[in-house]
């Protein structure tokens, strides 16, 4: 028997046959026949006769169709006709050649036995099992990714350890002990308290307290409590944001049913963004604060290697970058003294939505409450801004191209002064610039300094009542068109530095993004991310929900790519953006990409005709 | 020891059964008859001097290349390989010092190609050296030969498309299709075998295709030209 090592060598790159020895692999290639499917062609249809061969494409695509809609689309690699062959029942859906295909197929005697031993079973178990109508741009997702994407009561794993607030510390431990807890919950009657391993080794074995002391002297009351429908990943930020690393989960009545804490959430690398967390908020000079950043690129790369969602590792990333310029804050105000007012940092854009990427500006203002001599408090806070700013550059964070900074004195005001400039926007949104700055305005969180909620986002609270604003913001949000005249591949930049490569931010976040600010603030919503701005539009009936569903899977693709593409960039320690040459996509991916394209375009359009023709 | 003539003998045997098998009908339908696709890797392209060093042989039944029934096999030259074929394909004279010579060597290629239509990338070259080879064991090459060169050629015509390159990995590329191993013969033939089916399917867009209409092609080609 000749072996041809190059169909040996191809499969052994893809799952499950990267798993498989050699001998098995080379015994199934033996048995392979190579086909070619012109675009369009089917390879086989819904309700035929059972399938009798396993398939893997080799080049091309292959589309899953059934009821006229198509589920899924498969690249290299990928194979199908399994579920049919091995259960022998007529196929469930039709495969179709989405373009020139050249597919390996195996017979079922062949093919089954190989997919029968356990390795194959567990994959295939997989491959059923997993909800195929899920967009994919990688392999198949690990226990990391389906945590974060479950509610939260999925992540409990033993029923929680609730003590009475005079059990002594002993008697806890001695329990925690048993079942091998690492926290227990205090029940206080109308309060809950937290105590943990580390609670006991710091408040107890350190401090030399007694083994008889009651547990309401070492816990920490009150405790966060989230309620058990939360999805793993809104969780996962709190706590980042908070900076805890137990939550005590409760169900819809209220009682505690599980403690959940970060190891449960998350893999190792993602776990390194807590222990950051605490380098950067123990940071006490800026070249420590510089030091502890150090480990926040490596920490996206091991978040996005190891399978965690883009969206999910941005808003980890915004997470953490909210705690260096808070850190970068206190540091300069400690630096400058004595502040002549109380102000609020804001963090604008994509830090705001929490949709940050590694290669992103961090845009900022200021606002500062109090009357006082207005030129001391500009010069104070000029300093404070340009301290802050030169902190995050050495973080990593480059100055915005476009300064939308602290440091431009235009973005520095008194609270009033920023009210009365969003109403005097708000009354005449024609003025020059004035949907610019509304929009850069209404995505505004206020990250350090005075407490308030979003202070410039609520100004545009009342906004929804302005339909003059709002239709002028509609119209801003769909100026900004997705390219859609496909010529051999997707539509590029056609000068330029970035010739012939396509401009993820301009060409499908910004669309996106302004479509559901603008869908956002008719639904009322202030500063949110895109996703939740998406859903309360829908919820609102401001967007169609299918429409608000395409206009999500949309960004959750762009966002994966725009990441994977700037952690590729990381990695090779090439300057970071967002410009991705379409070359170098998967067909599988570039397809996705251009039905991304179609889908925001076609919804810009029926919104361009519903909304607009209203006037 | 070595039997020239029981090798001699046994050759024949092949030869013959090669002579005589029944070879699908020019009118059969394409996807119908049965493809032997060959690639040889050579010292030289002048077949009266230059030998055959090596050659694989990849069979197409009911339009699927039969990736179990590949054969390889490589051939002891007569004479030293020279420099240039060497930078080509990689293989030495030492590499083939224990390889058998051509006559034996090639017996396995003769059976892979019995009963079947052969289908080469360029095929004037397969066609002469194969001739050749042939010749001394008693047998012609049975025709057609079918290139996919002349039917790269015809599609790009038949699609108002610019004309194909010579070279199998480019006109493998510009059809989507992967490039294996270049300059190894059972590479190339695979890449070939690939190649013919994505050219045969394409060009039944504009007709039904059987073997003797791609055998045809490159004839096609001139007419269009006119």
């Amino acid at each position: 028997m000749t072996v041809v090592p190059d169909i040996v060598e191809f499969l052994r790159q893809y799952p499950p046959f990267v798993e498989f020895d050699p001998a098995t692999v080379e015994r199934l290639s033996a048995a392979a026949e190579v086909e070619f499917h012109r675009q369009g062609d089917v390879i086989f249809s819904k309700g035929a006769q059972p399938v009798e061969f396993l398939r893997v494409i080799r080049t091309g695509a292959v589309e899953v169709v059934s009821e006229g809609q198509v589920l899924d689309l498969m690249g290299p690699g990928e194979m199908f006709g399994h579920a049919s062959m091995l259960s022998g029942l007529p196929p469930d859906f039709d495969a179709r050649a989405a373009e020139d295909t050249l597919t390996f197929r195996f017979p079922a005697d062949v093919a089954s036995q190989v997919l029968a031993g356990p390795r194959g079973l567990r994959y295939v178990a997989r491959l059923l099992l997993e909800d195929r109508h899920h967009l994919r741009t990688g392999p198949p997702s690990e226990a990391v990714r389906d945590q974060l994407r479950q509610p939260i009561r999925a992540a409990i794993r033993a029923a929680p350890i609730i003590l009475s607030p005079d059990t002594p510390v002993r008697e806890a431990a001695r329990q925690m002990t048993a079942a091998t807890a690492t926290a227990f919950i205090v029940d206080l009657g109308d309060a809950l308290g937290i105590v943990t391993d580390a609670d006991l080794r710091s408040r107890v074995v350190a401090a030399g307290l007694s083994g008889d002391a009651p547990v309401s002297a070492v816990m920490t009351s009150p405790t966060f409590t989230v309620s058990d429908d939360r999805p793993g990943s809104e969780v996962l930020l709190d706590m980042l944001d908070r900076g805890v690393r137990h939550f005590a989960v409760t169900s819809p009545t209220g009682r505690v049913i599980g403690i959940v804490e970060d190891h449960d959430l998350v893999a190792v690398e993602s776990r390194t963004s807590f222990s950051m967390r605490r380098a950067i908020a123990r940071a006490t000079t800026v070249d420590e604060l510089v030091e502890a950043s150090s480990r926040l690129r490596p920490a996206v790369i091991g978040m996005t290697r190891g399978g965690m969602v883009g969206l999910d590792v941005m808003s980890v990333f915004s997470v953490v970058a909210d705690a260096l310029t808070r850190r970068a804050l206190d540091l300069a105000v400690a630096q400058s003294g004595e502040s002549p007012t109380r102000f609020s940092w804001l963090a604008l854009g994509s830090q705001a939505r929490r949709e940050a990427l590694p290669g992103s500006d961090l845009d900022s203002a200021i606002a500062w409450l109090d009357d006082g001599d207005e030129g001391a408090i500009r010069s104070y806070l000029n300093a404070i801004a340009t301290a802050a700013t030169g902190t995050l550059q050495r973080c990593g964070f480059r100055p915005d191209e476009h300064r939308v900074s602290a440091a431009d004195p235009l973005f520095v005001r008194s609270l009033s002064s920023w009210e009365r400039e969003s109403r005097s926007l708000i009354d005449d949104p024609t003025q020059k610039k004035a949907l610019v700055i509304v929009s850069v305005l209404v995505d505004s969180r206020p990250v350090w300094g005075v407490e308030t909620e979003s202070l410039i986002a609520e100004a545009f609270q009342v906004a929804s009542a302005r339909p003059k604003l709002l239709r002028l913001l509609a119209q801003f949000a769909l100026s900004h068109r997705p390219p859609t005249g496909f010529l051999r591949g997707l539509v590029v930049e056609s000068s330029g530095e970035h010739r012939n490569k396509l401009d993820l931010k301009k060409g499908a976040v910004a669309p996106i993004t302004d479509l559901a600010r603008w869908a956002g603030m008719v639904a009322g919503v202030g500063c949110a991310s895109t996703t939740s701005r998406l859903k309360a539009a829908s919820d609102a009936g401001t967007l169609k929900e299918a429409d608000a569903l395409s206009l999500q899977e949309a960004f959750e693709l762009v966002c994966q790519l725009r990441l994977d593409h700037q952690i590729t960039q990381l990695e090779a320690g090439d300057e970071l953006d967002g410009f991705v040459d379409p070359g170098e996509l998967s067909p599988l991916i570039r397809n996705y990409l251009k039905e991304a394209f179609r889908l925001v375009a076609s919804v810009q359009k029926r919104i361009a005709s519903e909304t607009l023709r209203a006037r | 020891m070595r039997r020239p003539f029981a090798t001699r003998a046994r050759a024949s045997a092949i030869a013959k059964r090669y002579a005589h098998a029944t070879v699908s009908a020019g009118r059969t339908p394409w996807r119908l008859a049965h493809y032997c696709v060959v690639d040889l890797e050579l010292s030289g392209l002048d077949s009266r001097r230059d030998e055959i060093i090596s050659f694989a042989a990849v069979p197409i039944d009911a339009g699927r290349v039969v990736v179990g029934g590949a054969v390889y096999g490589l051939c002891r030259p007569t004479r030293p390989l020279p420099e240039r074929s060497v930078l080509v394909h990689g293989i030495r004279t030492l590499d083939l010092a224990d390889a058998p010579a051509l006559d034996e060597a090639i017996q396995p290629l003769i059976e892979a190609m019995t009963g079947r239509v052969v289908v080469a990338h360029v095929a004037w070259v397969e066609r002469s050296f194969l001739g050749r080879a042939l010749r001394r064991q008693g047998a012609r090459l049975r025709g057609p030969v079918l290139d996919t060169f002349e039917m790269g050629r015809l599609l790009a015509l038949e699609r108002k498309a610019p004309a194909p390159s010579r070279l199998l990995g480019e006109l493998a590329t510009s059809l989507n299709l992967p490039v294996h191993r270049p300059h190894h013969a059972l590479g190339d033939a695979l890449t070939t075998a690939q190649v013919f089916l994505a050219l045969a399917t394409h060009l039944e867009e504009f007709g039904s295709e059987t073997v003797e209409s791609l055998a045809r092609a490159s004839e096609r080609t001139r007419m269009y030209l006119g």
